[in-house]
């Protein structure tokens, strides 16, 4: 299952934001990440994730560094700045107001409900 | 690392400048030396990636249109991507499956890469879009301008030579003079043309210099001049005519049809006017107030110069009843030139009167008691007339602006409208809007072509005034005009300066900036000026003709004129120099001075300054606008009223002395 664009617009870069704050990650890497750990619901393709990515680092959220991998390819690794974290932080609240919020009214499945 | 971010300004000018990154473009283009893509391309085909995977990289880097280096940072990073995915299993189907359109790719791709370019880059864009964009609104803006002026058609609805033919509706053709006027003029006027002829064929010797016309000469021949005998015969010969003169000087009015067009004769090789095509109730659409012929005026002229002539010569030949005659027939001119709604017909009359006093200002002094009392009566009372006759010819001035108005400007149906090529160009057949004098720069050369000036034209509809503020212009100006003439002369200082009444009005040179009430507005100072001045020379004569009234009847002179009060005048003769105060009568042994205080507004006894005089500044004793001068309010730069709206007037600036209306002191010593 995929999410709509607009919540994908919405979803998409804090998800990227959270996976960076563990640990630097490639593109690739990330794409995976992705996939795998939202059971496909955030699944993004190139097309999508490296404007995002773009984007970010246009707004000072994520840096960016070509480094040469173990097997000698360059990678470009992507982490996050203290402006992403703060960034990522105030998301994560706005997130969890939207998912109570969501709870309360019977939207999605929770203590309260 | 190749990071455009990273760049400090100087480098990032030098690597992004827009000039440069032109001439890499145009180097490019232009050249084939290579292209913005080049670099990008042999990366992506060092990666040696499956054929279907390079391809959409370079279609992609291709399609995103981005500086070189944003193309090689997106061609190795799709280029990890690949390998990554190669390396994790992933068939090239599947890796072009997840890749999608390289076309929205790129284009997704160039959103956001743009996004990274530094401010100075996005100060620049965002400055060109609002360069062009405020280009665009101009365009846009000039271009409905363009169009509501090229595309404007004014509207002629009214038909102002009804009005004007409507003046002579009440009078038959027997109370109507100008079919006398057309005739005689012309038999008068073909004379002069063959004596004059005849003059110049005797070269400058003949006493009419070639700087000289007919009608100067006219003016200053006398019994000294050569030529004179020849032409007191030519008028001798011409007595049938004066007699239909005279009589048709007694009629009521001139009744001149309003026409467009004049009827003509061929005779001797040339062209003569014998009359006018009456204009009908439709001719209106075609043909403006401005067009309307008034060929009477020259003939009133030449005709009043005649009579005045022949009276001078009936004197020399002691004939006093035609010389009383003559001057009575030439002031019926000037009473029926006068009577005409048209300002110019008002100057003429003006002009022959002047005539009329000089020659009677002669007489009186060099033969008092020529005249007899009946004959001063008659000569009193018409003079009398003239003199009162009002009106100052600003109701035709207005019927011609507004019937230019309406046809250079649109019509909304509520008096307003815009200036149109279409009336620019009727009216360009009688003046050129907005020209500069000499061609001194490359901006007056430029404001002199005539391309030039089609292209900027239409800006006239915002730089121009509007119908409205035209003819309210123009009429509030002609309001303070006919205030001086309803007033008095001490009013001058309220005509409305309209170099700071309107903004719209001080460019001459620019040709979006046209005014009809600049084009349209008679010269006002100098013909009211000449309107007063009449006046008060009217008074002066009928008080010159009271005083010889009442010497012939009393023999002697009236020590005062209010003796002339109520027997010879109804009142003390008005002095306008000096208001509410008559004119200056000085009697002595030997004559008497009538005068007004003069220009300077003082009296000095009745004397005019003997230096001025010699400097030939003798009319400068009768101007009015040097007598009532306005005080000026230092701060603002303007003229200064009282709480009437009265003028306050400063100190007269007119030379010293007095205007002498008639002196007879020489006569009898």
């Amino acid at each position: 299952m995929k999410l709509e664009r607009e919540l994908m617009r919405g979803a998409g870069p804090t998800a990227v934001l959270k996976l960076l704050s563990t640990r630097e990650m490639y593109g690739y890497e990330l794409v995976e990440a992705l996939s795998q750990k939202t059971d496909g619901v955030l699944a993004m393709g190139q097309s999508t994730l490296y404007p995002m990515l773009y984007n970010l680092e246009a707004k000072d959220l994520i840096e960016a560094d070509w480094r040469s991998a173990d097997n000698g390819r360059d990678r470009k690794y992507y982490s996050l700045t203290g402006k992403g974290k703060k960034k990522l932080k105030s998301d994560m609240e706005s997130w969890e107001k939207l998912s109570k919020a969501m709870v309360s009214l019977g939207v999605l499945k929770g203590a309260l409900a | 690392m190749n990071d455009s971010s990273k760049l400090n300004p100087w480098q990032w000018s030098i690597t992004h400048s827009p000039i440069l990154h032109t001439l890499r473009w145009m180097r490019y283009k232009c050249l084939k030396i290579g292209s913005p893509n080049q670099q990008a391309k042999s990366i992506v085909l060092r990666a040696e990636l499956p054929n279907d995977i390079e391809n959409l990289i370079v279609t992609t880097t291709t399609k995103s249109k981005l500086w070189s280096d944003e193309r090689v940072e997106i061609a190795r990073e799709l280029i990890a991507h690949a390998q990554d995915a190669i390396e994790a299993g992933r068939t090239s189907e599947e890796i072009s499956e997840q890749f999608g359109d390289p076309k929205r790719v790129a284009k997704l791709m160039r959103r956001s890469m743009k996004r990274k370019r530094p401010l100075y880059w996005r100060t620049y864009r965002n400055t060109k879009r609002v360069i062009l964009g405020s280009l665009a609104i101009m365009l846009l803006f000039y271009g409905s301008l363009a169009i509501r002026f090229y595309t404007g058609k004014p509207k002629v609805r009214s038909n102002y030579i009804a009005d004007l033919n409507a003046l002579n509706e009440g009078y038959s053709e027997d109370q109507k003079s100008w079919m006398a006027l057309m005739d005689v003029g012309l038999q008068w006027g073909q004379q002069l043309w063959v004596f004059e002829n005849a003059l110049r064929e005797q070269g400058d010797d003949s006493g009419l210099p070639r700087s000289e016309s007919i009608s100067q000469f006219f003016q200053r021949i006398d019994e000294s001049h050569p030529e004179y005998e020849e032409f007191v015969q030519l008028i001798h010969g011409f007595k049938p005519e004066l007699a239909r003169l005279r009589e048709a000087a007694t009629r009521d009015v001139i009744g001149l049809p309003v026409g467009f067009e004049s009827t003509e004769v061929e005779w001797e090789g040339r062209s003569w006017t014998t009359g006018i095509i009456p204009a009908t109730n439709e001719d209106y659409k075609s043909n403006s107030m401005i067009g309307v012929l008034l060929p009477h005026l020259g003939n009133v002229r030449r005709l009043g110069q005649l009579l005045v002539f022949d009276s001078h010569i009936a004197l020399i030949e002691d004939d006093v009843d035609r010389y009383v005659q003559d001057l009575l027939a030439a002031m019926g001119l000037v009473r029926q030139v006068k009577q005409e709604p048209y300002l110019i017909s008002k100057l003429v009359g003006i002009a022959i009167h002047k005539l009329i006093i000089n020659e009677l200002h002669s007489t009186l002094k060099n033969n008092p008691g020529l005249l007899n009392n009946d004959q001063i009566i008659k000569l009193a009372h018409l003079n009398a007339e003239v003199g009162a006759q009002e009106g100052f010819g600003m109701d035709v001035e207005r019927i011609s602006f507004n019937d230019l108005a309406q046809r250079m400007y649109t019509d909304d149906g509520n008096g307003n409208g815009h200036l149109t090529a279409e009336g620019i160009k009727w009216m360009s057949q009688y003046t050129v809007p907005g020209r500069v004098g000499r061609n001194t720069s490359v901006f007056d050369i430029l404001m002199n072509d005539e391309s030039v000036i089609q292209l900027i034209r239409p800006i006239s509809i915002v730089r121009s005034m509007d119908r409205k503020s035209e003819l309210r212009l123009y009429n509030n100006h002609l309001n303070s005009v006919e205030r001086v003439v309803d007033e008095g002369p001490e009013y001058f200082g309220s005509i409305i300066d309209l170099e700071t009444s309107s903004s719209f009005y001080t460019n001459d040179s620019d040709p979006t900036l046209f005014s009809l009430t600049k084009v349209m507005m008679p010269a006002v100072g100098n013909t009211l000026n000449r309107y007063y001045r009449h006046k008060q020379e009217c008074i002066g004569l009928g008080t010159m003709l009271a005083i010889e009234s009442f010497r012939l009847k009393e023999s002697r002179l009236p020590e005062q004129l209010d003796e002339l009060v109520p027997g010879y005048l109804p009142k003390l003769p008005r002095d306008y120099m000096n208001p509410g105060q008559s004119l200056k009568y000085n009697i002595s042994t030997n004559g008497y001075v009538l005068y007004s205080i003069g220009s300077d507004g003082d009296d000095d006894g009745g004397q005019q300054d003997e230096e001025s005089k010699s400097r030939n500044k003798i009319t400068s004793f009768d101007v009015f606008s040097l007598r009532f001068q306005s005080k000026i309010d230092p701060e603002s730069g303007l003229a200064q009223f009282g709480n009437q709206g009265q003028p306050i007037l400063a100190e007269p600036v007119g030379p010293d002395g007095d205007w002498i209306l008639f002196d007879s002191r020489h006569v009898s010593e």
